[in-house]
């Protein structure tokens, strides 16, 4: 039984009584509101620019993934929601700016994964049940689940790692968020028009165009070659790291899911040709491969950073693929799949009620640890002098230029530590976390681990 | 299967691989208009004036199949890599560095190994005491670091405050006493450590192997924490077999257990992380060698990259695919003959 | 067969501390098994009778720990409680005087090493006085013979090999006086010192040939090469068994040994089996879920349930007169042709929070109220037939 809370029940006869009166399908009606979880994101969103393309990308996955996995039986009734979909959010974008879309895009996700949850097998995709009896149903479905992720959540919150790589990614997140109030950006704007260039101190520029300048009240890092500082650099790197991060991390997983998926559902030769693609580009180093690719997109008129990005992509994409591809072919000869076809499944609908919740978990863990690889890289080409430009807040950028001055002066070899040390120790600490939260959930999430 | 059968298989599954390395680069370099591409078969600076002759002779201009076949031809039969912005053949460039770059390698890939395995086992063996923690700590911490930082930490550390560990391949002294005009110094192997023996110059050894310190040590370490972690899921998961209960069932005691049953049992799958451990050197030398300096491949290709010299990133990149593609193959192989199941079918 | 007890467990407690909770996996367990006696523990699965068997080498793994009770060996008389016993003793009981054999035999033989290697294991461990002594007399023999002077050249060759040098004979006679010696244990790693140890392996392959042998299975010499992957699964049955006996043990524990065979290679397996007791002698505990194999092996019966043994009685008493109502249920419900085919009612108890009282009441047909609350004792309704049940508790002896 539902819960008999006032609130509750007042609230379910409203959207009752809502849904019956204007007699708009719950599918619908699901596409005009939004979705609380990336509301929370999308008030970043507003913050930082940017990362709107990689919301919205998730968000149609999301969509189409509900409704592929509803077994949607009239593909032009999916069409039609996706186009309304999509004209929804350009509407609400176009007027609102972009923090709407996400605002939106999430509530029509909420009510879309829990119509597809709850909805009876047997009626249709736009089909009418009691708003009540789908809750009930969805409590009733979801009560191993549910079980299963309270469990999970206690086991999380009992390892210590888990909570400190948690710990150290929020509060990167939170610089992140709040840079521009941590590190004033106006002087930057006025010297280059972007704050994610570092500015330059000119009064310290008078005195020495190179030498850097230890930490003071000014600089609470002190200065580097060319005077930049380096606080700002670093609080602002913040945010180039978790840019490439979950762009590249996440532009991977899409697509390397997208096809993996793809090629593991249809088999036959489709998956031999995908697989032999992955395999090539397995024979190179990821690194090596991702810095040929940039030196051949700079001259095609990428800049570094978006050809850095874009290679870090393509060379990150078929570990996701091999990843679910193996996950899948392992599930699909196991026992419950055989059950489920003789009940009668369709292929879609195996793949993402049984197959894909069960795969998952792997994926998330090398997401996890492939954004603190990621940025480990980025870093190492912008080292090199291959992806961020001089000046520019990247971590890597920074301790790049500090290589003339790593050996101090002779009467003083540790004199000028803070230009390498203190953005080494972002870097540092900020992959240690994503790597600490992957381990604990690695360990978590195995199923022989967990019964003991 | 059996053995033979399995190396076969892989070989010609090898080849195609290769194949499509090579086609992949080709297909990459084809988004570069022809007057960039014809740098790529440019093997001396008078022909740099004469693109267009370059792009005949190469069918620049003809249907990709037919480039490729071109290319292909430079690349393998005249050995043809192209010319770096400094007018050098990419190819001779190459074969210049190697032997630095071979024996960084050298000595950073068994000492990779024997940490790798010996501290994942004990690991394993001892799950949650205190040398398991220590070693998840130092894995942790072995994936966290960016291996540059931690080289320029070292050099801070141990050269401008120490003076104990220098960058560069060797000093000033050793420098001028092998490229002396008149020197007694003979090049054998092109490995500055084995020829200072073979010389008999003891100094230059010493001197080679503390410029080699911090290189290996930074290679070593950052790539022996994946190898750790493996191992020692592979020897947990080698304990939880039932042979082990029936190895304690027989009245052996702890250690011969784990040393004898588990240990076996649990190298075998770890050996197949060498291959992984061989993408991580050539990754890692380019770094390594920037940062110390070292004059190697990687550093070529590093600074070649920074500089959009094109050639001899390409170059670098087909040498890593052809040394990935094989040495996964050995290590596969190997794998075959150590593991009985499959050694004999 | 005597009436000597050789072992007893008492009031075993065992509990694995999971994250789940705690799980009561035996519950005050009792039995014993007489000199030479096939005793049969039967239940379903999870009942308990495989960790028995493990409780009495201590071989429990974490999270597991044994909470209470006595596993009494007797040695010469004497009952020892080998839970409180140290490691090395323990060690010197494993394979050697207990030895036992587990259920699937491909995945009890490490895969890395042929089955020579490990059954030598256990012969070199426990009886390496008896074969360095072998090698000595092979090679007193040896040069006693080669003292004739008829023998054709060949003949004297191949004794030739069986002679020790001095120096290898030393080191057999320091490894019969110092078994744990280290000198000899680093000699046998060099390459020019170790040729004792060819010796030795040698005369302990012979010995694993002839077990092999033993055991009935074809051309032994060449099995005993052969990799575990390599055996069928009776033959490696056949091969873990004679692991398990190679060293003479006065007790085997069989730990379902025919559950994974084919039906066919079972009985052959069964059969093998009967002919070793009768051959060697040795007591079996036999473990199974199988009714019919335990009518067909064994002497004494055990039946558990949920953690705690039910019954404990001669085999012909428990099928003729069951008083246990699991016995009786379990007993009603194996197939026979003509008879609807029965089974019992409701699920076996979970066993981290398991019923206060008997944890067969919610099931059992003659449940009384007493059975929910109070623990039933185990009591001796008459001569040799034991029962844990609120029934007869009026009737104890």
């Amino acid at each position: 039984m539902v819960e008999e809370r006032p609130l509750g029940t007042t609230l379910l006869t409203l959207f009752e009584a809502a849904v019956g009166l204007i007699e708009i399908n719950l599918g619908i009606l699901m596409l005009l509101v939004g979705n609380p979880l990336p509301t929370v994101l999308g008030s970043i969103d507003a913050f930082s620019t940017g990362i709107l393309l990689v919301f919205l990308s998730i968000m149609s996955l999301f969509t189409a993934y509900s409704l592929w996995a509803g077994g949607a039986t009239n593909w032009i009734q999916a069409v039609i929601v996706l186009v309304i979909d999509a004209i929804v959010k350009i509407m609400l974008a176009v007027t609102y700016g972009t923090s709407w879309i996400a605002l939106a895009a999430t509530l029509e996700l909420d009510l879309m994964a829990l119509y597809y949850l709850t909805r009876p097998t047997t009626t249709p995709f736009f089909g009418g049940d009691s708003v009540r009896s789908i809750l009930e149903k969805f409590r009733i479905e979801m009560q191993p689940g549910i079980k299963e992720l309270r469990f999970t959540m206690r086991l999380v919150r009992k390892s210590t790692l888990s909570i400190v790589g948690a710990a150290i990614i929020i509060f990167y997140v939170l610089i992140a968020i709040f840079a521009p109030y941590l590190a004033d950006p106006t002087k930057a704007i006025a010297q280059t028009g972007d704050p994610n260039m570092m500015w330059k101190d000119n009064e310290l520029l008078r005195i020495s165009s190179v030498q850097p300048q230890l930490p003071s009240a000014n600089h609470p890092f002190g200065t580097m070659e060319g005077q930049y500082d380096i606080y700002y650099g670093c609080i602002w790197g913040t945010r180039q790291a978790l840019r490439i991060g979950l762009y590249v991390a996440g532009g991977s997983m899409l697509i390397g899911l997208a096809i993996g998926v793809f090629a593991s559902y249809y088999g036959g030769w489709i998956d031999e040709v995908l697989m032999r693609f992955t395999d090539i580009i397995f024979a190179f180093p990821g690194l090596i491969l991702a810095m040929t690719l940039v030196v051949i997109l700079v001259p095609l008129g990428f800049n570094r950073l978006d050809a850095v990005m874009l290679s870090l992509t393509i060379v990150g994409w078929p570990g996701y693929s091999r990843l679910i591809r193996g996950e899948i072919l392992r599930i699909k000869n196991e026992d419950y799949i055989e059950a489920a076809k003789s009940v009668g499944c369709s292929d879609l609908r195996i793949i993402a009620r049984h197959i894909l919740p069960n795969s998952i978990y792997p994926v998330l863990i090398v997401f996890t640890l492939d954004i603190g690889t990621i940025v480990l890289g980025a870093a190492a080409l912008s080292f090199l002098g291959i992806g961020a430009p001089p000046g520019y807040a990247d971590w890597g950028q920074i301790i790049a230029l500090s290589m003339n001055w790593i050996y101090g002066s002779p009467s003083n070899p540790f004199g000028n530590w803070y230009t390498f040390v203190i953005p080494g120790l972002f870097i540092s600490m900020f992959v240690m976390g994503w790597n600490l939260l992957g381990d604990a959930l690695r360990d978590i999430l195995d199923p022989t681990m967990r019964r003991k | 299967m059996g053995l033979r059968t399995y190396i076969l298989r892989r070989l010609i599954l090898a080849i195609p691989v290769l194949f499509g390395a090579a086609l992949f680069v080709f297909a990459v370099i084809q988004f570069l208009p022809v007057n960039l591409r014809a740098t790529l078969y440019v093997t001396n600076e008078k022909q740099i004036s004469r693109l267009d002759e370059i792009a005949r002779i190469y069918h620049l201009t003809d249907p990709v199949y037919v480039q490729f076949f071109y290319w292909l031809k430079a690349l393998l039969l005249e050995r043809n890599l192209g010319t770096d912005s400094l007018g050098q053949p990419v190819f001779e460039a190459i074969i210049k560095r190697m032997p630095t770059t071979v024996e960084i390698v050298m000595y950073a890939s068994p000492i990779i190994v024997a940490i790798g395995l010996t501290l994942g086992v004990l690991s394993g063996a001892n799950k949650d005491k205190l040398i398991d923690q220590a070693s998840r700590v130092l894995a942790i911490m072995g994936t966290s670091l960016p291996s540059f930082w931690f080289g320029i930490v070292l050099l801070s550390i141990f050269y401008a405050g120490l003076q104990w560990f220098p960058p560069q391949r060797v000093g000033i002294d050793a420098q001028k006493f092998i490229g002396m005009a008149n020197s007694s110094w003979r090049w054998y192997t092109g490995l500055v450590t084995i020829d200072a023996l073979i010389n008999g110059q003891l100094w230059i050894f010493v001197d080679a192997v503390r410029h080699l310190v911090l290189p290996v040590t930074v290679l070593s370490l950052l790539n022996s924490a994946v190898m750790v972690r493996v191992t020692r899921s592979s020897m947990l998961e080698a304990l939880s077999k039932d042979y082990i209960t029936a190895a304690k069932a027989k009245g052996l005691t702890r250690k011969e257990v784990i040393n004898k049953h588990a240990r076996r049992n649990a190298l075998i799958p770890a050996i197949t992380i060498s291959g992984l451990m061989v993408a991580g050197l050539l990754t890692g030398v380019v770094i390594t060698e920037t940062v110390f300096n070292m004059g190697g491949i990687g550093q070529y290709a590093a600074r070649s990259a920074m500089r959009i010299d094109i050639p001899p990133v390409i170059g670098y990149t087909i040498m890593s695919a052809v040394v990935f593609v094989i040495s996964n193959l050995m290590v596969d192989i190997l794998y075959a003959y150590i593991d009985p199941r499959i050694r004999l079918g | 067969m005597s009436e000597e007890r050789f072992l007893r467990i008492k009031d075993l407690d065992l509990r694995f501390y999971t994250y789940e909770g705690v799980v009561e996996a035996l519950d005050k367990v009792n039995l014993h098994i007489k000199d030479g006696e096939t005793l049969g523990v039967v239940g379903e699965t999870g009942c308990g009778k495989s960790v028995t068997g493990l409780s009495e080498l201590v071989l429990i793994p974490p999270p597991g720990r044994i909470e209470g009770g006595k596993v009494l060996l007797n040695q010469d008389g004497k009952w020892v409680n080998l839970l409180r016993q140290k490691d090395a003793f323990l060690r010197n009981v494993r394979g050697n005087e207990i030895s036992m054999i587990f259920q699937d035999p491909k995945s009890a033989l490490n895969p890395v090493y042929t089955v020579e290697n490990q059954i030598g294991e256990a012969i070199t461990h426990h009886r390496m006085e008896e074969m360095c002594k072998r090698v000595i007399d092979n090679s007193e023999k040896a040069k006693e013979e080669l003292k004739r002077t008829d023998l054709p050249d060949k003949e004297k060759a191949k004794l030739r090999k069986n002679v020790l040098s001095k120096r290898e004979k030393r080191f057999l006679e320091r490894i019969i006086e110092y078994p744990e010696d280290t000198i000899a244990r680093w000699a046998s790693r060099i390459p020019i010192l170790n040729r004792f140890k060819k010796r030795l392996n040698k005369e302990v392959k012979k010995e694993v040939v002839r077990m092999l042998k033993d055991m009935r299975i074809p051309d032994p010499e060449r099995v005993a090469e052969m990799y575990p992957h390599e055996l069928s699964g009776g033959m490696a049955q056949r091969a873990v068994i004679a692991m398990g006996l190679c060293c003479n043990p006065s007790m085997l524990i069989a730990d379902e040994p025919t559950t994974n065979l084919d039906v066919t290679v079972q009985f052959q397996i069964l059969t093998l089996i009967k002919e070793l007791k009768k051959e060697y002698g040795t007591t079996i505990q036999y473990i199974t879920h199988d009714m019919g194999v335990v009518a067909e092996m064994c002497d004494r019966v055990a039946v558990m349930y949920a953690g705690n043994v039910v019954e404990l009685a001669d085999v012909f008493e428990v099928f003729k007169n069951p008083l246990h109502p699991y016995t009786r249920a379990l007993l009603e419900c194996i197939p026979r042709p003509g008879v609807e085919f029965k089974s019992i009612d409701g699920f076996v108890p979970s066993l981290i929070s398991p019923p206060a009282g008997c944890r067969f009441n919610d099931r059992c047909p003659f449940a009384m109220d007493k059975c929910v609350s109070v623990k039933p004792e185990f009591v001796t309704v008459k001569q040799g037939h034991q029962v844990l049940c609120h029934l007869y508790t009026g009737e104890a002896k």
